[in-house]
C-alpha cells in the first residue's frame, strides 16, 4: 500500500431518489486508498461499483458522509469549482471508449488540455507524448471509425493520461474488448500505474482484470464485503 | 472551449440535415429579402424625386399631380416671379399637363401610362436627367421620349416605334431617357404643346414645377403662391408631396415586414428542430465532454455556436440567391394614381443588415432550448445514454 492516503471515504452513503421512493445504492463506506495504489472494484450487476467510482471521480455527490480526494473534501467545492477539479486531477476511461467521433486521435487526445493555458506547441507536443505512451504513433490523423476496439480504447487512454492527472478512473474498460486486447489494454494500465505512479481504480467483472490490481475490493448492494490484497504477481515482480 | 471544429464537422457529417435546414432558411431570407428590397427600392424612387428646394404647384385641395389642374395663364404669371431660380435659358420652372392614358403592352394586355407633356425646364428639374439613347424630342413635332421600363414593356415603344393611346394620340418614340431613379422613370415625355393639343386641354396645366433660388426664396415663393390673391394655389415641397405618395410603400413596407417577421419564425422552429436532434443524438459526447471538465456555459456556447452556425450558412445562401434580383424591375400599381411605378429591386446595405440580423435571431434563439437542454444534463445521467 502506498505511503500517504489518496482517497479516503468516510461513513459514505448514496441514495437515489425515485419520485417518493429513497433507493439506498451505498451504505456505511469507510476507505483509505494509498497513493499510487491500484484498485480493482467487483461485484455483481447493481452493487453500487459505477456509483462509488463516479463519487471517487467527482461527478456525483455523496448523500452522507466524506469524500475526501487528494486532501481536498469533495463535498465543500462548488459544481464549477468540482468541474475544474476533475480536469485537473482525475482521467476518465470508459467501456465505451467514449470518443468524440467528429475529431480525430490527436484531436480527441488534445481536448482535455484545451483547459488549460497550454500553447499550441506544448499541446501538440503534450499528445504526441500521450499518444506514443499508449503506442498509437502514426494513427494521429485517424478518426474512431477507423480504429479497432482496442486502439479506440488506447486512444481514450492517451486522452485520460494527457494532462498528468494523478488518479485514473475506469469502468469496465475492457468490457468490450476480447481477450487479447483486454490483456493489452490490462498490461498498459498496469503500466501507467508502475512506471508513471497513476492511482488507478478500476471497475471490472473480469477476475483475470482484477488479478492485475494490487488490491481488490468487492461490493454488494452498496457494502463492501470483501478487501483483499493481491500478490505482486509474476511480470511485475520479476 | 470546446473547438468550434466539433460543430463545423458535425454539421458537415449530418449534411443531409444541415442541408435541408440551410436550405429552408435561404428561401425564408431571400424573400424577407426580395419583400424589403423592393419596398426600398420604392422608398427610394420617392425620395430621390424630391429636391429641397424645388416646390410642386397644384389646385388647391388637390393631393396629386394628375388631379390639380389649373389655369395655364396663372401658371404664366406664377413662373414670373422673383424667387425662382435663373439660369442662362431663364427661370428653372416649367408647366406641365398630366394625361393618363391606357396603353397596350407588348404582352396584349392594357395598362394605365401617365403621359407628362413637360417643358425644356422640366428636364433641369430632376434628378441627373439623361438622355440614353436616340435623342431628346424636338417641340411640337408629336414626339415622346420614354424610360427603359415603357420602352422594354409596352408595343410601340421602342426607339423609332409609335405610342398610341386610344384613336387620336399618338406620338413617335425618338428616345430613351433615365432621371436617377426618381418617379420620373415610370412615365413618357411629351411636348407641353403637343399634349395639350392631343387631349385638347389647352390653356390648362396639371401643375407646375419650379426650383428656388435658395431657402428664404423658396419660404418666400410658398407664400405668395399660397396667399397671393391672384393666385391661391398650393405649393407643396417636393420632398414632401413624394413622401405623400407613398401610401404604397407603407403598406409594402406593413406586409414586408410581417411576413418576414413570420418567415423568422417558420427558420427558428427549423434551426430548433435540427438542434434538438443533435442534441439528442449526441447526449453522451455532452456527458463525456462534461466529465472531462467542460463547464455549462462551454456546453452551452458550442450549442448556440452550432445552431448559429447554421442559420448564418442559410442567410448567406439566401442573400447570394438574391442578388440576381437586384437586376429587375418590377412594374406596380400607384394607389392613388393607378398609373403603372416601376420599382427598381434595391440591394442595399440595409436590407442585408436585416437578413443577417434575421438570421441570428433565428440562429440564437432557435438554439436557445436545445442548447439549455444540452446544459441541463447531469453528467451521470449522459454518460448512461446509449
Ligand atoms: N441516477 C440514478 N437514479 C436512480 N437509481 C440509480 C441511479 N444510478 C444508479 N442507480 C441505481 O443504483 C444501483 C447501483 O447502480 P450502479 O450503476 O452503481 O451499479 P453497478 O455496480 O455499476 O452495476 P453494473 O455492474 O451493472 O454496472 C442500481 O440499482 C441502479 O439502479
Ligand atoms: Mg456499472
Amino acid at each position: 500500500m502506498g505511503a500517504s492516503p489518496s482517497i479516503e471515504l468516510r461513513g459514505v452513503e448514496k441514495e437515489y431518489r425515485r419520485d417518493e421512493f429513497v433507493v439506498p445504492v451505498l451504505q456505511g463506506l469507510d476507505l483509505t486508498v494509498g497513493e499510487g495504489e491500484y484498485l480493482a472494484l467487483m461485484g455483481p450487476s447493481g452493487s453500487g461499483k459505477t456509483t462509488l467510482l463516479n463519487l471517487v471521480a467527482g461527478l456525483d455527490v455523496a448523500t452522507r458522509g466524506q469524500v475526501i480526494v487528494h486532501g481536498q473534501d469533495l463535498g465543500r467545492l462548488s459544481e464549477s469549482e468540482i468541474t475544474r477539479w476533475r480536469a485537473d486531477n482525475v482521467g476518465f476511461i470508459f467501456q465505451t471508449y467514449n470518443l468524440i467521433p467528429v475529431l480525430t486521435a490527436a484531436e480527441n487526445v488534445e481536448l482535455p488540455l484545451l483547459l488549460t493555458g497550454l500553447s499550441r506547441k506544448r499541446r501538440r507536443e503534450n499528445v504526441a507524448t500521450a499518444l506514443r505512451v499508449v503506442g498509437l504513433e502514426g494513427r494521429e490523423h485517424h478518426y474512431p471509425r477507423q480504429l479497432s476496439g482496442g486502439q479506440e480504447q488506447r486512444v481514450a487512454i492517451a486522452r485520460a493520461i494527457v494532462t498528468d492527472p494523478f488518479l485514473l478512473v475506469a469502468d469496465e474498460p475492457t468490457g468490450d474488448l476480447d481477450r487479447n486486447t483486454a490483456d493489452e489494454i490490462l498490461e498498459l494500465l498496469e503500466q501507467l500505474n508502475k512506471e508513471f505512479e497513476k492511482t488507478i481504480v478500476m471497475v471490472t467483472h473480469d477476475p483475470l482484470a482484477a488479478r492485475r490490481a494490487g488490491r481488490v475490493l468487492h461490493l454488494d448492494k452498496g457494502r463492501l464485503v470483501d478487501d483483499v490484497i493481491n500478490e505482486p504477481h509474476a511480470p511485475a515482480a520479476s | 472551449m470546446i473547438p468550434f471544429k466539433y460543430n463545423v464537422r458535425n454539421l458537415r457529417v449530418r449534411w443531409k440535415t444541415t442541408l435541408m435546414t440551410v436550405l429552408g432558411t435561404a428561401l425564408l431570407v431571400a424573400s424577407s429579402c426580395i419583400l424589403f428590397g423592393l419596398v426600398e427600392g420604392l422608398e427610394h424612387s420617392l425620395k430621390v424625386s424630391g429636391d429641397p428646394l424645388d416646390l410642386i404647384v397644384l389646385r388647391q385641395g388637390a393631393t396629386a399631380e394628375t388631379t390639380g389642374g389649373f389655369e395655364g395663364k396663372k401658371a404664366d404669371e406664377l413662373l414670373t416671379l422673383g424667387g425662382i431660380l435663373r439660369d442662362g435659358d431663364g427661370p428653372v420652372g416649367a408647366k406641365e399637363l398630366l394625361n393618363i392614358a391606357v396603353a397596350e403592352r407588348a404582352s396584349g394586355t392594357y395598362n394605365n401610362l401617365i403621359i407628362r407633356g413637360v417643358q425644356p425646364a422640366s428636364r433641369k428639374l430632376r434628378p441627373d436627367f439623361k438622355i440614353v439613347a436616340g435623342r431628346d424630342l424636338e417641340p411640337g413635332k408629336g414626339e415622346c421620349i420614354v424610360p427603359r421600363s415603357v420602352a422594354r414593356l409596352y408595343k410601340g415603344a421602342q426607339i423609332g416605334g409609335q405610342l398610341l393611346f386610344g384613336e387620336k394620340e399618338k406620338y413617335r418614340v425618338v428616345g430613351m431617357f433615365t432621371a436617377g431613379g426618381s418617379q420620373a422613370e415610370s412615365e413618357v415625355w411629351a411636348d407641353l404643346k403637343d399634349v395639350e393639343r392631343n387631349t385638347g386641354r389647352d390653356g390648362s396645366v396639371s401643375c407646375v414645377q419650379l426650383r428656388a433660388s435658395g431657402p428664404a426664396e423658396f419660404d418666400q415663393l410658398r407664400k405668395e403662391i399660397e396667399d397671393g390673391a391672384q393666385f391661391r394655389l398650393a405649393a407643396h415641397p417636393e420632398t414632401k408631396y413624394f413622401e405623400s405618395q407613398s401610401d404604397t410603400s407603407t403598406f409594402f413596407k406593413a406586409a414586408g415586414t410581417l411576413i418576414a417577421i413570420l418567415l423568422t419564425f417558420g427558420a427558428m422552429f427549423a434551426a430548433a428542430n435540427t438542434m434538438f436532434s443533435a442534441v439528442k443524438s449526441r447526449t453522451r459526447e455532452i456527458g463525456t465532454m462534461r466529465a472531462l471538465g467542460f463547464s455549462r456555459g462551454d456546453v452551452l456556447m458550442s450549442f448556440l455556436g452550432e445552431s448559429v452556425l447554421l442559420s448564418l450558412l442559410g442567410g448567406g445562401l439566401g442573400l447570394l440567391a438574391t442578388i440576381p434580383m437586384s437586376l429587375i424591375s418590377i412594374e406596380t400599381m400607384n394607389s392613388s394614381t393607378f398609373a403603372s411605378v416601376n420599382i427598381n429591386f434595391r440591394f442595399g446595405p440595409w436590407v442585408m443588415a436585416v437578413a443577417m440580423l434575421m438570421t441570428l435571431v433565428m440562429g440564437l434563439f432557435g438554439g436557445m432550448l436545445p442548447a439549455l437542454r444540452a446544459v441541463r444534463l447531469e453528467v451521470i445521467s449522459a454518460l448512461r445514454e446509449l
